[in-house]
C-alpha cells in the first residue's frame, strides 16, 4: 500500500470510528428512546407554560406546581393497551406514595394526547376507573392542540395512529421538578420511579 | 496428476508453516501438561481450587481446539501450495489474528476468570454468579471471534487460489469426474481436501460470527433474550465443524507423504470422489448428535444426528484406509518415524470413530453423554488420529525422521498410553462417572489416579515428539 | 450521450424519484421500506455516480485507493452508522439529519463501493460479502428477538417484518452467491502446475 493510502486508511478509520462512538454516545445509546431520556437528564429543560384544563375544570401548568414533584404520564383513554398497564402502575405508585407518606408532596398527573375523545367527563372516569385519590392524581387535557403538538414534540414523543389499536406511542414516565423534566422512566420501572421519588424528597 | 510436484518452500512461506508447526508443538505438549493437571486434582493428588479447576478445563479444551486448527491449516496449507498459488500474506495474517485471539482468551479465562467451557453455552458467558464477569467472558468471546476472523480469511483465500485454477469448488471436488463421465484426470486429493474443509469451515465460521457476537450483545444488554435452542444449534454447528474439519486437513500428509515414501501415487478414484463429497454436507449435518439430550429438539434433527453419525466418518476412513493400506502394501516402505505416526493415526482414527458412534446412538446417549464416555471417545481420535498425524508431518518436515531409540520409546509409549489414556476415559464411563466435574467422589478417585500416571506418559511422549522437532527447524525441508 | 452519461442520468433520475418525490415518503412509511429499499436504493444510485465518474477524477481518486482499502471502509462505515437505529429515527424527525443520511449514502456509501470492489484483493472481497451476510443475519436476529421498539416512529409489527426481511435476504444472497462459486466456470481449468501468478490478477473468489 502507497503512503498517501496507508495515510487516508488511518484517517478514515480515526473518523469513522469517532463518528460510530459519538453516533451512540460512546457505545451506549442505541435508539432515539435511550437518546431522549438521555438528553433529559443530562439537560433538564424548562417545560412552557402552556394552559391546562384538569377534569374537574381547573386550570394547571406543567411549568408550575404546588407540590414539590411531579409525575406525568400521557394516555388516552380509550386506550386498549400500554395505557391501561399505566394506569394500573399509576394507582400501585399511589399507594406506594401514600404509605411512605409522600402523597401530598407529589402530583400525579396524566395528560391525554386525544382532546377530541378526552373530555371532561371521560377523563374524570378515566380517574374513577384506576381508583385515583382526588386531588393527588389528576387527570387533564390541553386546550389548544398546537400546544399539544409542541409539548410532544418537545418531549420528544411520537404518536403513531395505528388502526386496530387506536396510536401506539412511546410511553414513559416523566419526572417533574421546577417546571423541568428531570428524570424519564421505563413503565416498567414503577420501583425505580417510586425509588427516585424517595431519594429526590429525602434531600 | 496423482503425483505432486514440489515446489521451492523459501522465506516467508517456509518461516510461516515452521512457525505455525513449532507453536503447535509446543502448546500441545503444554495443553496437555493442563489436561494433566485436571486429571491429578480428580485424582485428589493435587489440590486445585474448583474454579481454577474450570478455567483450566476451559484453557485446554480452546487451546486443544485451537492448535488443532491452527496444526492442521499448516499441514494443509504446504501441501496446497504445491499445486495452486496461495498468499503467504495471509498466512502470516491468519497467524496474526490467532495469536491476538489467544492473548484476549488467556486474558478472559486467567484474568477475567471465565471458566464456562470453550462450548461458551448460552447462556453461560453471562452467568458467572461472581466467578467471573462481563469482562471475562467478553474477551473470552472476542478472543473466539478474532480466531474465526483470521481462519476465514485464510479458507477464503484457498477458495480463491483453487477458483483461479479449477475454475470451480465443484471441479475442484471432481464434480465432472464423479457426476459428469469426464474423464480428465481428477484433481489431486490434497485439492479435493481443501476444497472440502474451505466449505465446512466457512459455513461454519459464518454460524459462530453470528452467534458470538449474539451473545456479546446480550452480554452486555440482557434484555435481547436469545433463543437458547437457536444459539446452541449455532455454537454447536461451529464448534463441531472446526474441529471436525481439524482431521480433514491432516488426512492430507497421508495422502501426500505415503506415496512419497512408496513411490506410487495416490489413486484419486471415483470412490474417493464420492466419499470427499458426501462428507463435506456430512459433516455439517453430524453436530446435533451433540443434542440429543436436548427434549425440545425436532424429533428429524435427532434422527438425522443420529444417522450422520453412523455414516459421517466413515466414508472418508474408508477410502483412507484402504488406501493407505493398497499403497503400502509390499511397497518396501521405510517405516521412519513419519510413516510410522501417520500409518498408527489412521488406526486411531478408526479406533476413535467406534465409541463416537456408540455415543451418537440415541439410546446409549441418554445415559452416556454427560459422563466420561464422551472425553473418552474425543479424547482417542484426537490423541492417537488427529495428533499423531500432525506428529508424523513434524518428522517429515523436519527432514530428521530417521529412528532413533529415543524416538522408538516415544512411538510405543505415545500409542501404548494414548490407548489406555482413551480407555481410561471411556471406562469411566461405563461406570457413570460425570464429565466437567472438578470434585469426584471417592469412590471415583481411584480411575482419576491410573489416568493421571498414563496421562504423564502421553505428555512425555510428545514432549519428545514435540523437542525432536523444535530442535531440527534448521535442518527443516525446502521444498 | 455516452454510456458514462447514461448512467450518470439513470442514477440521478433515480435519486430524485426516492428523495424528492412523493415515493420518498412511501419507502419511509414503513420500517422495512427505509431499510430494505431506500437504503439499498441511495447506495446503488451512488454506485451508478461513481461508474460514471470522469476516468482522470478516478486516476486521482485511485491514489488514494490502494487495494481499495480505504474506499471499502468508508462505505463499511457508512452503512455501519446508518444502521445504527437512533439515526433512522433521526432522519424521519429532523430535516438536515435526513438531508446528510441522503447524501452520506450516495456519496459515502455508494460511490467508495463502485471505485473500490474491483480493486479488493478477492480475498477481501470475499470477507466482506461474508461480514454483510453475517450482519443481515445478526441484525435480523436482533429485530426478532428485542421486546422493544427500536424506532420511535415505526411499529413493533413492522420491526419483525423487517427482521425476516433481513434474514430471507440475506439467505438468498447467500445461495446466489454460492451457484457460482461451485457451478460457475472463473478460469479454464486446466491440468497440469502452472506458474504462480499474480494474485491481484486471479478472479472473483468467493
Amino acid at each position: 500500500m502507497n503512503g498517501s493510502s496507508t495515510i487516508a486508511t488511518i484517517v478514515i478509520l480515526a473518523i469513522g470510528l469517532s463518528a460510530l462512538t459519538v453516533g451512540t454516545n460512546g457505545w451506549s445509546t442505541w435508539t432515539a428512546e435511550a437518546a431522549r431520556r438521555q438528553a433529559v437528564v443530562e439537560r433538564p429543560r424548562p417545560l412552557p407554560a402552556y394552559q391546562l384544563l384538569d377534569s374537574r375544570g381547573e386550570s394547571l401548568t406543567l411549568a408550575q406546581s404546588e407540590r414539590d414533584l411531579t409525575v406525568v404520564d400521557l394516555i388516552y383513554t380509550q386506550c386498549p393497551t400500554v395505557c391501561l398497564a399505566m394506569g394500573a402502575q399509576f394507582r400501585q405508585l399511589q399507594s406506594e406514595l401514600a404509605t411512605a407518606g409522600l402523597l401530598e408532596r407529589v402530583e400525579l398527573l396524566s395528560v391525554t394526547f386525544d382532546p377530541a375523545n378526552d373530555d371532561q367527563s371521560t377523563l374524570s372516569d378515566y380517574l374513577r376507573r384506576f381508583g385515583a385519590v382526588e386531588p393527588h392524581w389528576r387527570a387533564a387535557r390541553f386546550q389548544d392542540n398546537d400546544e399539544l403538538a409542541a409539548s410532544l414534540t418537545d418531549l420528544g414523543v411520537i404518536v403513531i395512529p395505528e388502526q386496530s389499536m387506536g396510536f401506539v406511542h412511546n410511553a414513559a414516565y416523566y419526572l417533574i421538578e421546577n417546571g423541568r423534566v428531570i428524570e424519564i422512566f421505563d413503565i416498567e420501572a414503577r420501583t425505580d420511579l417510586f425509588e427516585a421519588i424517595r431519594a429526590r424528597l429525602a434531600t | 496428476m496423482t503425483t505432486s510436484t514440489p515446489s521451492p518452500l523459501t522465506g516467508s512461506a517456509r518461516a510461516g508453516i515452521l512457525t505455525y508447526m513449532g507453536i503447535s508443538a509446543l502448546v500441545y505438549v503444554l495443553m496437555m501438561s493442563l489436561g494433566l493437571v485436571m486429571r491429578l486434582t480428580q485424582a485428589t493428588w493435587l489440590d486445585l481450587p474448583p474454579n481454577l479447576f474450570y478455567e483450566v478445563m476451559t484453557a485446554h479444551g480452546a487451546g486443544m481446539v485451537g492448535i488443532s486448527g491452527l496444526a492442521g491449516s499448516g499441514v494443509i496449507w504446504y501441501f496446497l501450495r504445491r499445486y495452486v498459488d496461495l498468499s503467504t500474506g495471509i498466512l502470516w495474517a491468519n497467524l496474526t489474528f490467532f495469536l491476538t485471539g489467544v492473548v484476549l482468551i488467556l486474558g478472559g479465562i486467567f484474568l477475567g476468570g471465565y471458566a464456562g467451557g470453550w462450548t461458551f453455552l448460552f447462556p453461560l458467558p453471562a452467568k458467572g454468579l461472581g466467578a467471573w464477569g462481563v469482562p471475562g467472558a467478553a474477551s473470552f468471546l472476542i478472543g473466539l471471534l478474532l480466531i474465526g476472523v483470521g481462519f476465514l480469511l485464510l479458507y477464503l483465500d484457498f477458495a480463491r487460489a483453487i477458483i483461479a485454477k479449477y475454475g470451480s469448488l465443484g471441479n475442484s471436488l471432481g464434480w465432472p469426474q464423479l457426476f459428469g463421465g469426464s474423464t480428465d484426470e481428477s484433481p489431486p486429493a490434497a485439492v479435493i481436501a481443501a476444497t472440502m474443509v474451505l466449505i465446512v469451515n466457512i459455513a461454519g465460521i459464518l454460524a459462530g460470527a453470528v452467534v458470538l457476537v449474539l451473545i456479546l450483545v446480550n452480554l452486555f444488554m440482557p434484555e435481547f433474550a436469545l433463543d437458547p435452542l437457536l444459539t446452541k444449534n449455532l455454537t454447536y454447528f461451529f464448534g463441531h465443524v472446526f474441529i471436525n474439519a481439524t482431521i480433514y486437513q491432516a488426512v492430507v500428509a497421508v495422502y501426500e507423504i505415503l506415496p512419497e515414501y512408496t513411490k506410487r501415487p495416490w489413486k484419486v478414484n471415483k470412490v474417493f470422489l464420492a466419499a470427499w463429497t458426501a462428507s463435506t454436507v456430512m459433516v455439517m449435518a453430524v453436530y446435533p448428535h451433540h443434542l440429543l439430550l436436548d427434549f425440545a429438539m425436532p424429533t428429524w434433527a435427532l434422527v438425522m444426528g443420529q444417522i450422520f453419525s453412523y455414516l459421517g466418518g466413515f466414508p472418508i476412513l474408508v477410502v483412507t484406509g484402504w488406501g493407505a493400506l493398497t499403497i503400502v502394501h509390499r511397497s518396501g516402505i521405510e517405516w521412519d518415524m513419519a510413516a510410522r505416526l501417520l500409518f498408527l493415526s489412521i488406526f486411531g482414527w478408526c479406533v476413535g470413530v467406534v465409541p463416537a458412534v456408540i455415543d451418537g446412538t440415541i439410546a446409549v446417549n441418554q445415559v452416556m453423554h454427560n459422563t466420561m464416555w464422551v472425553p473418552g471417545h474425543f479424547h482417542m481420535y484426537l490423541i492417537v488420529g488427529l495428533v499423531a498425524m500432525l506428529f508424523g508431518f513434524m518428522y517429515y518436515l523436519s527432514n530428521q525422521s530417521k529412528r532413533t531409540g529415543i524416538d522408538k520409546v516415544a512411538f510405543w509409549l505415545y500409542l501404548v498410553a494414548g490407548v489406555a489414556f482413551s480407555f481410561g476415559f471411556l471406562t469411566s464411563g461405563m461406570n457413570s462417572i460425570p464429565r466437567r466435574w472438578a470434585v469426584h467422589l471417592p469412590e471415583w478417585v481411584s480411575f482419576s489416579q491410573s489416568s493421571s500416571a498414563i496421562a504423564a506418559v502421553v505428555a512425555l511422549a510428545a514432549l519428545v515428539f514435540a523437542l525432536r522437532f523444535l530442535t531440527s527447524l534448521k535442518h527443516a525441508r525446502t521444498t | 450521450m455516452s454510456k458514462n452519461q447514461r448512467l450518470a442520468a439513470v442514477s440521478s433520475g433515480l435519486l430524485i424519484l426516492i428523495t424528492l418525490t412523493p415515493v420518498a415518503s412511501q419507502l419511509t412509511s414503513t420500517m422495512r421500506g427505509h431499510v430494505l429499499l431506500q437504503i439499498p436504493l441511495l447506495v446503488a444510485v451512488g454506485i451508478g455516480f461513481g461508474r460514471s465518474l470522469a476516468p482522470h477524477l478516478v486516476r486521482f481518486l485511485n491514489r488514494w485507493n490502494a487495494m481499495g482499502i480505504p474506499g471499502i471502509l468508508i462505505t463499511i462505515f457508512t452503512i455501519a452508522f446508518w444502521m445504527i437505529p437512533r439515526w433512522i429515527d433521526a432522519s424521519l424527525t429532523n430535516t438536515s439529519v435526513e438531508w446528510i443520511k441522503h447524501s452520506s449514502l450516495v456519496l459515502l456509501g455508494g460511490i467508495p463501493l463502485a471505485l473500490s470492489w474491483e480493486r479488493l484483493y478477492p480475498v477481501a472481497r470475499g470477507a466482506v460479502k461474508i461480514e454483510f451476510l453475517s450482519m443481515l443475519f445478526r441484525l435480523g436476529w436482533l429485530y426478532l428477538i428485542s421486546p422493544d421498539r427500536f424506532c420511535n416512529s415505526y411499529l413493533l409489527e413492522d420491526q419483525i417484518w423487517l427482521g425476516w426481511g433481513m434474514i430471507i435476504i440475506g439467505m438468498a444472497l447467500t445461495l446466489t452467491w454460492l451457484v457460482p462459486v461451485f457451478f460457475g466456470e472463473y478460469a479454464p481449468a486446466e491440468t497440469g502446475h502452472s506458474s504462480p501468478k499474480n494474485p491481484n490478477e486471479a478472479p472473483n473468489a468467493a
